[in-house]
């Protein structure tokens, strides 16, 4: 790795760890390995969306040319939000992509994630099921990214509607994650889901 | 260090200052430069100048006109180059004079190739088809200008001549006669009324079927020479012999195609689909049956 992306590393690092938002547990960075090529973020879900609560891992990996270019981010802990995919978790974020300047940091980049978390964006989707979801289905979209938070995120307050009916299709021979998949791309319509399940 | 010296004042009004690309102070690095190219103000209006270089390297990849501004405020740089002294301003403007001209250049050098190629051919034609004396007589007579224009339409004609597919029409008149006329109900079967008709395969556009419109037009006069001499030998004049050789050779490939689309006209006609050997279908039908389909 060469030394300005090393050094900034460091530097933004600590940054991180004494900012306010770290101090409010509302972001956080550890290294993965010495060299700091790798790092885990996490991000708590913002306040007033159905992410509220839960606690969101990300994969930080810093590139050679780094910070000339941007780090690629990705979510660990799956999620269902119309810019993340719901399978690889890969983002769809301007300022991870053409959009990065050199005086971002972690923290900026950390917040952002946050601040999309807050304000998707489903005209620019990563997930186009998601996206499709979140505009012509409010309600189910809400109720399903709730869901995930819940499992995924150990976010509190369980909705015991979406959990009976993945209960139901476990039930039924399907993987857990296969079933919670089906049922959230058709809007908790069971029979939907089984049909997607089946094909 | 005088440099140094006169930033330091800066320095004590600017708070401390900070690169915004690799995040080093000045205590970090006394002996580099430091500029502050754009209306930021605060943490993100001091960047170290190799720092920044390489910032708008990275935007600007490889090609050097292209602009670049702050990502924060959108201020363009102000990137200013040595100036130029004047050899090098020369050879700067001739190498951009050549960059735009090439593409030109390079067109105009395959346009021109085709051309001379038509011609060459032409030339080679007319003094196969007159003879090789008669050929160079007439070519040497003949208006200069009118043997630039004309001797590369000859290929032209030929290529455009070959795409007339006369057979198709003929077979097609043929196939509405037929009945009318009892020697072509011998060489062609007739259809049995409510046969199928075959779905029409339109003429083929690929490039395999361009190629050979091309090879069937350019080695067509050497074929009608070549038929006019085994042919019409005893004629003297080897236009004359050509001319027959050719309209001979036309006619007679003619009727071979047609015969041939028609035979293959036919065997699409009376094509069949057989039935897929079931073994389910067998067993539920009886054994007797069975053995009948395996034996068909």
């Amino acid at each position: 790795m060469s030394n300005i992306a090393a050094a900034r590393i460091q530097r933004e690092f600590k940054e991180v760890v004494k900012c306010d938002e770290a101090a409010k547990c509302a972001i956080k960075v550890e290294m993965v390995d010495s060299d700091c090529m790798e790092l885990r973020g996490e991000i708590a879900g913002p306040p007033d969306t159905p992410y509220e609560g839960g606690n969101f891992i990300l994969e930080i990996k810093i590139p050679e040319t780094y910070p000339f270019n941007p780090p690629k981010v990705r979510f660990v802990t799956k999620i269902w939000h119309p810019n993340i995919s719901s399978k690889t978790g890969a983002i769809c974020l301007d300022i991870l992509k053409d959009q990065w300047a050199a005086a971002m940091t972690l923290r900026t980049v950390l917040l952002s994630l946050q601040a999309l978390l807050a304000a998707a964006e489903p005209d620019d989707p990563q997930d186009a099921v998601v996206a499709k979801q979140y505009k012509e289905d409010p309600q189910a979209f809400e109720d399903t990214a709730r869901h995930w938070a819940q499992v995924y995120a150990q976010a509190p307050c369980n909705n015991p509607g979406c959990s009976a009916k993945v209960n139901q299709l476990v039930d039924m021979g399907f993987t857990e994650t296969a079933s919670r998949e089906a049922l959230s791309m058709h809007s908790w319509d069971v029979e939907k889901a089984v049909e997607y399940l089946m094909s | 260090m005088s440099h140094a010296s006169s930033y330091r004042r800066f320095s004590s009004t600017d708070d401390r200052r900070t690169c915004w690309v690799c995040f080093a102070t000045e205590e970090d690095d006394r002996s580099a430069s430091w500029t502050r190219p754009c209306r930021c103000k605060g943490t993100t209006k001091w960047v170290h100048q190799t720092c920044l270089q390489r910032w708008i390297d990275e935007k600007q990849k490889g090609n050097s006109t292209t602009k670049v501004a702050c990502p924060q405020c959108n201020t363009e740089y102000l990137i200013v180059y040595p100036k130029l002294g004047s050899f090098v301003y020369i050879l700067d403007t001739v190498d951009k004079i050549i960059y735009k001209v090439c593409p030109f250049a390079a067109a105009g050098i395959v346009v021109g190739s085709i051309y001379w190629t038509a011609v060459t051919y032409g030339a080679v034609t007319v003094m196969q088809v007159l003879g090789h004396k008669e050929g160079l007589d007439v070519m040497e007579r003949a208006d200069p200008l009118f043997l630039l224009i004309g001797l590369p339409t000859i290929p032209v004609m030929l290529i455009l001549g070959k795409m007339i597919r006369w057979e198709d029409y003929v077979l097609k008149l043929w196939r509405k006669h037929s009945t009318k006329i009892p020697f072509l109900n011998y060489l062609f079967p007739d259809i049995a009324p409510g046969a199928r008709i075959p779905a029409e395969t339109g003429p083929l556009n690929d490039p395999i079927s361009a190629t050979r419109i091309l090879c069937g037009a350019l080695i067509f006069p050497t074929v009608a020479t070549i038929a006019g001499k085994v042919m019409f030998g005893s004629l003297n004049s080897n236009l004359q012999r050509t001319i027959l050789g050719g309209i001979a050779f036309v006619t007679i490939k003619g009727v071979m195609k047609i015969y041939f689309k028609q035979q293959q006209y036919l065997r699409q006609v009376h094509r069949k689909i057989q039935d897929f050997p079931d073994e389910g279908m067998s067993q539920q039908t009886g054994a007797t049956q069975a053995t009948g389909t395996q034996t068909s």
